[in-house]
């Protein structure tokens, strides 16, 4: 009877917490690492690729500290496979916070709430996200008011994945300009694009001048493929600004995507002569100039470009293509090589490179480009079948048709069978359809795909509960932990878990660490105090 | 009595006719003169094709938006003189409604009045047909004198043979030619890729899609909306089909030859319309596939049955900075005067139309920015025809455009429901200039259109259009050339070689320059031109002509006289053709 109570216990406590059942597959394991990718299928046919090498570098633009991508539902992970081992080594950093010395002083002296965001903002400019979110965990807990606090926590929750985290945090509190876009590029990392777009546009009725905002949502059009829309937003704002100059490069960016170059030319050597060392304006020019047949000028301009700006691959690739068009193969292929080097790899740049080493008469090397090439595409196909065919299979578990989305996200996972997110949606699926045999194969499957996929390692350990093997599934949610430290849901059924093994302080010590990722979860306060009830009774 | 109703019916171009070169520019309504060095005189465009007699709607899918994309890409068109009259007859192919076929709706075929007039003889020529056609191919696969028809479908393509007597017979089960499932075939070429006297015929498929699973306009599935707009849903993700390739048996039948010649295995793109033009000129003909956001491919021809796909290594499957285009249509032509036929090639929104020119040796290289065709990406782009409008001897390029998403108008202006035709003038110095309203009101006329076919309907010595247009009537466009400069046509009978000599390849040189030329069975969008191979010839009046025939014989003719149709027979040089004028 004790042990059905703390079964049934538990059950209740993976219910009860009011999350998005999708919600799991977007905790801290997942971040973007190939915006490219991505964007390249958003298109209904494949457009000027140049659109997309602008939206590879529109972050540094933007100035959001996040790289900006489009997934769809399920597929967070696509192509971000082996992203979730960022949780681990941040989990690691956290184990030993430290900042400079006088910020540890200050803290050790008076460890107020201000102390503590110095704290945590150093944290972030340093990449150290999870002891920037613990930082500013601490600032709240001094003065849960704070925005600032707030905000930094949600920066540091996007730097490290957690995504919906902070949505839960943010959805219902009130919002000034900056958490604004923090909840919108969370709700966009997570792929609810619409839910983005109604955060930004209300936060531009209040904050009708953020370029912030506008920014945002400029970038979030051109994203999901609404250009159209993305430029007139650009247009406006940069009538409304004429002085602005991020305003009026936003908006000749967009107006380069839309393949406006009529207007484009102009304004982009108005800018460039406004600020003659801006290696942006430079690239853009350099392109216009490239797409006009002014090869001469734009060699000049994307020289400049990356004399300023060497770790941009996109400027090195057009600096290659113009020195092509230039008769000089030697320099292209420098430019070329330097660009895979800085981490192009995008298929167009194997062909070019292809193409000048025959030139060059270096025809083994060039088949091998080629070869490289055509592995691209291939890749790049079974993604597009991939995406197509899980959508699908997201839309009939909408229309309740469980068995169609099985047989459909079955097609996906084949087409990537090297990806975990979709062999774990279609264990998801198949455990609605009471398959527990085909939902145990599909976990597993994902996690030989990724050994630390950790929402497959939670099932799984969901799983092996509900056999009433609680070893097992403390194995199980332990390697999720490992995996995913911020993994709220882990931690609660890791203790719920252990409560039902009598283990309740090791289970409180579970439910601590849930609290201290998200001090007012339901599911870890309820538990908390039924562990506590239970450890009294026993 | 014929040459009557031509007088009064063509009053304009008489006079076009007659006035001196000289005073054309002040007669003609402002801005002829094109920009830079183009300031002479250049061809304008009336559609007569209401006057014509081509009144029958082209349905294809619904009229407001379209739910698959096989509704979308639409059709081809075909010059073909299907009587041997030395006319040119009109054959347009037609679609269907998702749930329902609309009675009047078939393919159609205009018998050429030869006074600016056609009459529809689809019924009698035994034509009559209804389903989502898509392409087509013209060429006497039985040599017997007639030009056959081979039309691709969404579902079962058909082969017509024609017999002689101004009727067609559905041959494709006699010839081997029927399928058991449903494809989605688009292009088609009659090609002799063994060099036997027979053409052979190669089918490009497109995808492969079925409507019972297929995904349906969505803003929540990728690849199924635009610019915000639920749309039909783009081909990536859908599977690739295969390729086919029928070797004539000389009987009247085919051999799928697909798996034996290496064809079938070139997979991995969405192929569109099928132009055959011997790339390397090595005298065997090779088959260009332009392919929809993926790799085009070029299947180069190994002189033993099979063929080797090379496009990426010779430049003509990508953008020349590498990128996949979305390719529709194509045209094969010699803009630069080089004796070598070069390749155009049309695309999706916001990718210029390419030009990749040949040394000859069958390498390409993307010259679209350096000819100065890189700043018209506005619109889709789907037929395309390198013809001589003006004969002034340098080819120019019409392009024949609409969109695939006539439901987004609605919401973006930007994104037009329907579209002007695209014409870029020959500068001579392997460069282009758009002309737009200037050349006439049938360029600047907005439809939404998809195959283009190009020849002299009238006979009076230039190029003319005709075009498909998406549930509408198709558009003829008369092309009223300036007066003054000079042409030749040159219409080939093969013996040896195949009867309609497709694949043939003539060069033509007037005044120090040389053009070459192609006989092909299907360019553009999945279209058919007039066999009779045009040359401007600017201010020469005579020319030399070499052929190269489909054999490998070469003849030559010296000093041939301008103005006028050459008719060769292989072997036998010039002998007396059809009737012309």
């Amino acid at each position: 009877m004790a042990e059905f109570s703390a079964a049934d216990r538990y059950r209740r406590t993976l219910t009860s917490d009011g999350l998005d059942p999708g919600m799991q597959l977007i905790g801290n394991v997942a971040i973007p690492c190939d915006p490219w990718l991505h964007g390249s299928q958003l298109l209904n046919y494949p457009r000027d690729l140049e659109i997309m090498r602008l939206i590879g570098s529109e972050s540094s633009i933007y100035r959001i500290s996040v790289v900006p991508v489009r997934t769809w539902t399920g597929l967070v992970l696509v192509l971000c496979v082996g992203a979730a081992s960022l949780g681990a080594s941040l989990s690691a950093a956290a184990e030993t916070c430290s900042g400079p010395r006088e910020l540890e002083a200050r803290l050790h002296s008076a460890p107020t709430s201000d102390a503590y965001e110095l704290s945590g903002n150093w944290f972030l400019e340093n990449k150290e996200a999870n002891c920037a979110v613990e930082a500013f965990q601490s600032a709240l807990k001094i003065d849960p008011a704070s925005k600032k606090a707030l905000d930094g926590l949600a920066k540091g929750l996007i730097a490290a994945g957690d995504y919906g985290t902070v949505i839960r945090r943010l959805r219902s509190v009130p919002l000034d300009e900056n958490l604004t876009l923090d909840l919108a590029i969370a709700y966009r990392m997570a792929d609810m694009f619409d839910e983005a777009q109604k955060v930004l546009t209300e936060g531009l009725k209040t904050y009708p001048n953020s370029d912030g905002l506008t920014g945002a949502l400029v970038s979030l059009d051109i994203h999901v493929a609404h250009s159209e829309a993305a430029q007139a937003l650009a247009e406006k704002q940069a009538r409304q600004k004429p002085r602005d100059i991020e305003a009026q490069r936003i908006y000749l960016r967009t107006l380069i995507i839309n393949g406006d170059n009529q207007v484009a030319a102009p304004l982009g050597r108005k800018l460039l002569a406004l600020a003659p060392h801006d290696p942006d304006f430079l690239y853009l020019n350099g392109i216009l100039e490239r797409g006009a047949g002014d090869f001469a000028a734009a060699r000049k301009h994307l020289e400049e470009s990356v004399a300023l700006n060497p770790n941009f691959y996109n400027s090195h690739f057009n600096l290659g293509v113009v020195l092509e068009q230039l008769q000089d193969a030697a320099g292209a292929r420098e430019q070329f090589k330097k660009a895979i080097e800085l981490g192009a790899n995008e298929p167009e740049v194997r062909f070019e490179l292809a193409k000048v080493l025959r030139t060059l008469g270096e025809t083994e090397e060039a088949q091998e480009q080629l070869k490289l090439y055509q592995q691209r595409l291939k890749e790049e196909s079974d993604k597009s079948l991939a995406i197509l065919k899980s959508t699908q299979a997201e839309e009939a578990v909408k229309a309740g048709d469980n068995r169609k989305a099985a047989d459909l996200f079955r097609e996906a996972s084949a087409a990537l069978p090297g990806n975990p997110a979709l062999a774990n949606r279609l264990a998801v699926v198949l455990g609605e359809l009471g398959d527990t045999a085909g939902e145990r194969t599909a976990l597993q499957q994902a996690i030989e795909a990724d050994p630390e996929f950790a929402p497959a390692q939670y099932q799984l350990g969901y799983l092996e509960t509900r056999e009433g093997d609680n070893a097992a599934a403390e194995q199980q949610f332990r390697l999720a932990l490992k995996a995913a430290p911020n993994y709220i849901q882990a931690w609660v059924a890791l203790a719920a878990t252990l409560g039902m093994e009598s283990r309740f302080q090791e289970a409180q010590d579970a439910v601590a660490n849930a609290l201290k990722i998200e001090p007012d979860n339901k599911a870890a306060l309820e538990l908390s105090q039924k562990l506590a009830d239970a450890q009294g009774q026993h | 009595m014929m040459g009557n109703k031509k007088t009064g019916q063509w009053t304009r171009r008489r006079l076009l006719h007659t006035i001196p070169a000289a005073l054309a520019p002040v007669l003609i309504s402002g801005g002829l003169r094109a920009a830079g060095k183009t300031a002479a005189p250049f061809s304008r465009f009336a559609d007569v094709a209401h006057a014509a007699g081509l009144t029958a709607t082209m349905v294809y899918g619904e009229p407001d938006s379209f739910t698959y994309i096989f509704e979308s890409m639409a059709s081809g068109c075909a010059f073909i003189d299907y009587d041997n009259d030395g006319w040119m007859d009109i054959f347009i192919l037609c679609g269907r409604r998702l749930k329902d076929t609309p009675p009047n709706a078939s393919n159609r075929l205009y018998k050429n009045n030869r006074d600016g007039t056609f009459s529809d003889v689809t019924a009698i020529a035994g034509l009559l047909d209804t389903g989502w056609a898509q392409g087509v191919c013209v060429g006497d696969y039985n040599n017997d004198g007639f030009e056959d028809l081979f039309l691709t479908y969404y579902g079962q393509n058909r082969l017509y043979r024609n017999n002689g007597d101004g009727t067609f017979t559905n041959v494709t089960a006699k010839a081997g030619l029927l399928y058991p499932a449903t494809r989605y075939s688009t292009g088609c070429a009659f090609v002799d890729y063994n060099r036997d006297g027979l053409l052979d015929l190669f089918v490009s498929n497109y995808l492969e899609i079925d409507v019972a699973t297929a995904p349906k306009p969505s803003l929540a599935v990728p690849n199924c909306n635009f610019q915000g707009v639920p749309t039909l849903c783009g081909p990536l993700g859908l599977p690739k089909a295969q390729n086919y390739l029928y070797r004539n048996n000389g009987d009247g039948t085919f051999a799928d030859v697909s798996r034996e010649s290496g064809v079938s295995g070139f997979r991995g793109s969405y192929g569109l319309t099928v132009v055959s033009i011997d790339a390397d000129e090595d005298g065997w003909p090779d088959i260009f596939v332009v392919c929809d956001s993926t790799p085009s491919l070029l299947l180069m021809n190994n002189r033993d049955g099979t063929f080797r796909e090379e496009a990426l290594f010779r430049g003509v499957a990508l953008s020349g900075d590498g990128r996949q285009m979305g390719g529709m249509g194509a045209a094969a032509g010699d803009y630069n005067l080089d004796g070598h036929t070069d390749l155009l090639k049309t695309h999706y929104y916001n990718q210029a139309t390419g030009l990749y020119r040949n040394d000859g040796k069958g390498y390409f290289d993307d010259v679209t920015i350096r000819a100065g065709l890189n700043g018209e990406t506005r619109f889709l782009c789907f037929g395309a025809g390198f013809a001589d409008f003006d004969n002034d001897g340098y080819p120019d390029i019409l392009l024949s455009t609409g969109t695939v998403y006539p439901e987004v108008d609605r919401v973006l202006p930007a994104f037009p429901a329907r579209t002007p035709r695209i014409l870029f003038r020959n500068q001579g110095d392997g460069t282009f200039v758009e002309l737009g309203p200037e050349a006439g009101a049938g360029i600047s006329a907005r439809h939404c259109s998809r195959g283009a076919a190009f020849g002299d309907f009238d006979n009076d010595g230039d190029i003319d259009v005709l075009i498909m247009n998406v549930n509408e009537p198709p558009t003829l466009l008369r092309n009223d050339a300036p007066p003054g400069n000079h042409w030749i046509k040159i219409r080939l009978e093969g013996t040896k070689s195949n009867r309609s000599a497709i694949g043939a390849r003539v060069l033509v040189r007037y005044s120090g320059k040389v053009q070459a030329q192609e006989l092909l069975s299907q360019s553009s969008f999945l279209s058919s031109n007039d066999p009779r191979l045009h040359f401007g010839l600017g201010a020469a009046t005579t020319v030399d002509v070499e052929i190269h025939w489909p054999s490998g014989l070469v003849e030559t003719m010296k000093s041939v006289a301008a103005n006028q149709l050459l008719t060769l027979k292989e072997g036998s040089g010039q002998v007396q053709g059809r009737a012309f004028r």
